[in-house]
């Protein structure tokens, strides 16, 4: 297991860590551990991993949260939130989360703007793919053949 | 419709029917949602507070999909009647201005601007997450046809906490598992739950406690899978609980059922003679009684009764019977006095 913090060295030390109504366990090397002043004997400050010499200034201008609030709390306070802070949470995202791109459904008016046929297109790429990948290349061209009408439209 | 009438009639959830009641009590989904352009509420001024609850009030109050339904405010009720909703699951913070629509039958309520602008839930009675999700994602569009949600395309619908980040969806059940506690098989179980994406407590006791042998199941990822994938995944997990829960009842009757069946009686002779139980005590004893009906070895009463009964125990509730504040001694000795006027009419 890569450490969490630097994603280079192997990690030695392993924390549970609480988030709303969920827990993570955050992998750490002694180096890294040793660089956030991190003893073996207490808990791991979630904001440890969150916040870095660059990111701890940030500020959501609508809200008026600050990245070392966030850290801190694990609570944004608004949409805007996610504009500002979106790089810098997306590991800590993939941790707790099966991913960082949402699969499920969205609301009327996000469908109107084509949201469903910009997915469709993701989808059929990932299929023209794999079938090329198989070498079924008849398959493919049908593919290819819906992917040219979908792009179009959109 | 007036907060009484709530609260005199047991929610419909608690009826004790739906698939493996014997093992499963209920079935909850839930969905966060925030409107587009809002603040969240744990940072919004009060007047914006105000604006959401007025926007997405009008829309639920108006709509067809919502019919008798009430409005509970903690601006309007006492502190025991906050109290009461919150041991009914209506209400669960604990600072602001609390409001939560709910319906007559308790089956929906939509609570705003807790830690978002607007949480829906639907319970039902016994393992049944497909009705719920059926039910819940109506309401959903209904208010989406009217109101914009925050929304992105990478994380899908936008909430305060990010576990709540994606679909925005929690499905839970409550469990009774006394087979798998009392075989000592709960513990192993319970890591492996934890191991697959699921988080499991204890329903009652303090933390890291279990009374009763109650567990409740939830799903923890709600971003990168689609809501059916969600659903699937926690009815499978379910269901496999439900087998081994089985497994373990069948071996109890079969190494100790004599001593399982007078321990069952036994716990409902102290139920109907007690003049003092307290909500741990009738937590225990129920959760006895409460397997007894499932194995088929009591049928003095039924779950219906004894969920209606795990409710109106609940401290509040004992207290609104006096319509005072007692001390816990007090408490006691009415609760006992009114579970021994329930069972003696059975
Ligand atoms: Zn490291
Ligand atoms: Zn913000």
């Amino acid at each position: 297991m890569l450490c969490d913090v630097c994603h280079i060295k192997e990690a030695t030390l392993n924390y549970t860590v609480v988030v709303g109504e969920t827990s993570t366990t955050i992998h750490i090397c002694e180096e890294c551990a040793k660089k956030k002043g991190i003893l073996p004997a207490s808990g791991f400050p979630l904001s440890g991993l969150l916040l870095n010499a660059q990111n701890r200034n940030l500020v959501c201008k609508r809200c008026g949260l600050t990245y070392q609030e966030f850290a801190d709390k694990l609570k944004f306070g608004c949409s805007g939130c996610y504009e500002v802070f979106g790089n810098e949470i997306k590991p800590f995202i993939k941790k707790i989360q099966e991913g960082t791109i949402h699969k499920g459904r969205f609301p009327s008016d996000a469908d109107t703007k084509g949201l469903r046929k910009k997915r469709r297109i993701i989808e059929l790429k990932k299929a023209l793919k794999k079938a090329i990948d198989k070498e079924a290349y008849e398959r493919a061209s049908e593919i290819r053949d819906k992917l040219v009408k979908l792009e179009n439209e959109v | 419709m007036k907060f009484n009438d709530i609260i005199d009639n047991p929610p419909l959830w608690l009826e004790g029917d739906g698939p493996f009641n014997e093992i499963v009590l209920s079935s909850i989904i839930r969905l966060v949602r925030n409107l587009d352009g809002y603040i969240f509420p744990t940072r919004a001024k009060e007047e914006q507070l105000e604006i959401i609850s007025e926007l997405v009030k009008d829309v639920v109050l108006n709509s067809p999909h919502f019919k008798d339904v009430f409005l509970i405010s903690t601006v309007e009720l006492s502190k025991s009647d906050i109290d009461i909703a919150k041991e009914r699951h209506l209400l669960k913070g604990s600072s602001g201005i609390m409001e939560c629509i709910v319906t007559r039958d308790e089956k929906v309520s939509i609570n705003l601007n807790e830690e978002d602008h607007i949480r829906i839930e639907c319970r039902a009675s016994g393992f049944d997450l497909e009705t719920l999700y059926s039910v819940i994602f109506d309401i959903d569009d209904a208010i989406s046809s009217k109101l914009v949600y925050a929304f992105r395309e990478d994380y899908g619908y936008l909430t305060s906490c990010p576990t709540n980040l994606g679909t925005g969806m929690r499905l839970s059940c409550i469990l009774h598992l006394p087979g798998l506690v009392l075989t000592k098989k709960i513990n192993k179980l319970l890591k492996d739950i934890s191991s697959h994406g699921f988080s499991v407590k204890g329903l009652y006791g303090k933390e890291g406690e279990v009374e009763g042998s109650f567990f409740q199941i939830k799903n923890l990822k709600t971003l990168g899978l689609s809501e059916e994938d969600i659903v699937r995944r926690t009815n499978s997990e379910v269901r496999a609980i439900i087998d081994l829960e089985k497994k373990a009842r069948d071996k109890l009757m079969e190494e100790v059922g004599k001593s399982l069946e007078d321990k069952i009686w036994r716990a409902y002779g102290i139920l109907k003679n007690a003049r003092m139980l307290s909500q741990k005590e009738f937590v225990n004893l129920s959760s006895a009684v409460r397997l007894g009906i499932g194995l088929g070895l009591i049928d003095n009463i039924d779950l219906k009764t004894l969920n209606h009964l795990l409710l109106y125990t609940g401290p509040a509730h004992i207290q609104r019977l006096k319509g005072s504040i007692m001390d816990k001694d007090t408490r006691c000795i009415e609760r006992a006095n009114y579970v021994r006027r329930v069972l003696r009419y059975r």
